[in-house]
């Protein structure tokens, strides 16, 4: 693709034809590493469905309601669409307060986060239940 | 552009050549950016992507136009500070660009925030400043057999094949397909990716390189272009690729093989582009 100069034979012009050969090798080992490491993938992963983990990472009060920001890890080997989550506060006294989320996509070994809003302070007097009630395969 | 400004009174010719020179450049960025604008994913990117990203997206921009401008661009430029004179140019038409195209589209107006309005046209100068840098060479065809004599170097050639693969990666990089395409596939999927995208590089750049006077003739063993040319443009397509998904915060709290996976998805397109970059710029 370079024009074929005069300046070819000339010294500089052997450096940059022997440059082009080792770029032409770093990125040949970049594709052979790369091709490796998806074949090693697809021998090893064996279509594990979709299984979360939740865990709640911090809660916080803004005005008179209390934001509880949590991440859900898809530990599975497909990806989950369409995930929801539904998180119920139970107290001691009073009502439940139940609040849904929805992840479009949860890509396998991924986290995603979403915060739930409740009226209540759900880190004092309160049981707190989270699970993922559904989720669709792309 | 500012050559004639410096000239003193400009003359009736210089002004419609500034005028020509100006339509063509809102012309190619408008082209070039149409798609964009219209995609409401660049419209969320614009006000939730990382302002950091958003910056350092503008910051890399500016060089890459200037070197873009270097090699094509509105003049056969020979000082930097007219090719970077042309590069602000560009930036600056891609801004008034999106900008007015934004506002018909009713994209950006009254009782938007100053974050709001300001992420949504950055996001589209990068596309639109390049489509207004590539308007001589797209709409303006007479200095094109210079352009082909032109001696091309190895590192030229490389810096052609990655603005190839940011400008059509980016075309597509925004979209929910992009990551959604990824979803879909298992390592095998990838692995068949990979190998199609190479074969589909290799064949632009063959074909590409036969034109006119090029070092790479029929005779030509396939591997020796494949190693010294496909192989290390596609592995530039894959790290541009990366950098917008990236910039795009597609690879936040994402697993190693998901952001691979992405990634080789991302790098159908942009090593098409890269491949294709001596046809397309």
């Amino acid at each position: 693709m370079r024009a074929n100069g005069k300046a070819k034979t000339s010294a500089p012009a052997r450096y940059e034809k022997a440059f082009e050969w080792v770029v032409g090798g770093v990125a040949f080992f970049f594709v052979v590493v790369l091709l490796g490491y998806l074949l090693g993938l697809g021998a090893s992963v064996d279509g594990r469905s979709p299984r979360f983990s939740i865990s709640v990472e911090n809660v916080e009060q803004t005005g008179n309601v209390f934001q509880m920001q949590v991440v859900v890890t898809n530990e599975g080997d497909v990806t989950a669409s369409d995930v929801t989550l539904r998180g119920v506060l139970r107290r001691d006294v009073g009502a439940d307060e139940a609040r849904e989320l929805r992840f479009d996509y949860l890509p396998q070994r991924s986290q995603r986060r979403g915060t739930f809003l409740f009226e209540q302070d759900p880190r004092s007097g309160a049981t707190m239940h989270l699970s993922v009630t559904s989720y669709v395969e792309p | 552009m500012g050559i004639v400004g410096l000239e003193g009174a400009p003359s009736a010719r210089a002004r419609s050549k500034v005028l020509r020179d100006t339509g063509r450049a809102l012309g190619g960025a408008l082209i070039f950016s149409m798609p964009m604008l219209m995609t409401m994913e660049m419209w969320w990117l614009g006000f939730s992507m990382d302002r950091l990203r958003l910056a350092l997206l503008l910051v890399v921009c500016l060089p890459l136009l200037v070197l873009l401008s270097r090699r094509i661009g509105f003049e056969t430029t020979r000082a930097w500070r007219e090719d970077v004179s042309d590069a602000l140019f560009a930036l600056g038409v891609g801004m008034v660009t999106s900008a007015v195209a934004l506002t018909v589209f009713g994209v950006i107006g009254p009782g938007m925030s100053f974050h709001e309005i300001a992420g949504k046209i950055a996001i589209q100068v990068v596309p639109a400043s390049i489509g207004a840098l590539l308007a001589r060479s797209q709409l303006g065809s007479e200095r094109r057999d210079e352009e082909e004599q032109q001696e091309e170097t190895y590192w030229s050639e490389m810096f052609l094949m990655a603005v190839g693969a940011l400008f059509l990666g980016f075309n597509v990089a925004p979209t929910e397909e992009m990551i959604l395409i990824s979803y879909q596939m298992t390592p095998w999927h990838a692995v068949g990716l990979v190998l199609l995208s190479l074969l589909v590089m290799h064949g632009f750049i063959f074909a590409v390189g036969f034109r006119g006077g090029t070092e790479l003739t029929p005779q030509t063993p396939w591997w020796n272009a494949f190693i010294r040319f496909t192989l290390p443009g596609y592995m530039l397509a894959l790290l541009v690729s990366l950098y917008i998904l990236w910039t795009f915060g597609r690879t936040d709290d994402t697993s190693l093989e998901q952001v691979i996976t992405a990634t080789i998805v991302l790098g159908f397109p942009s090593s098409a582009g890269a491949a294709a970059a001596r046809l397309i710029l």
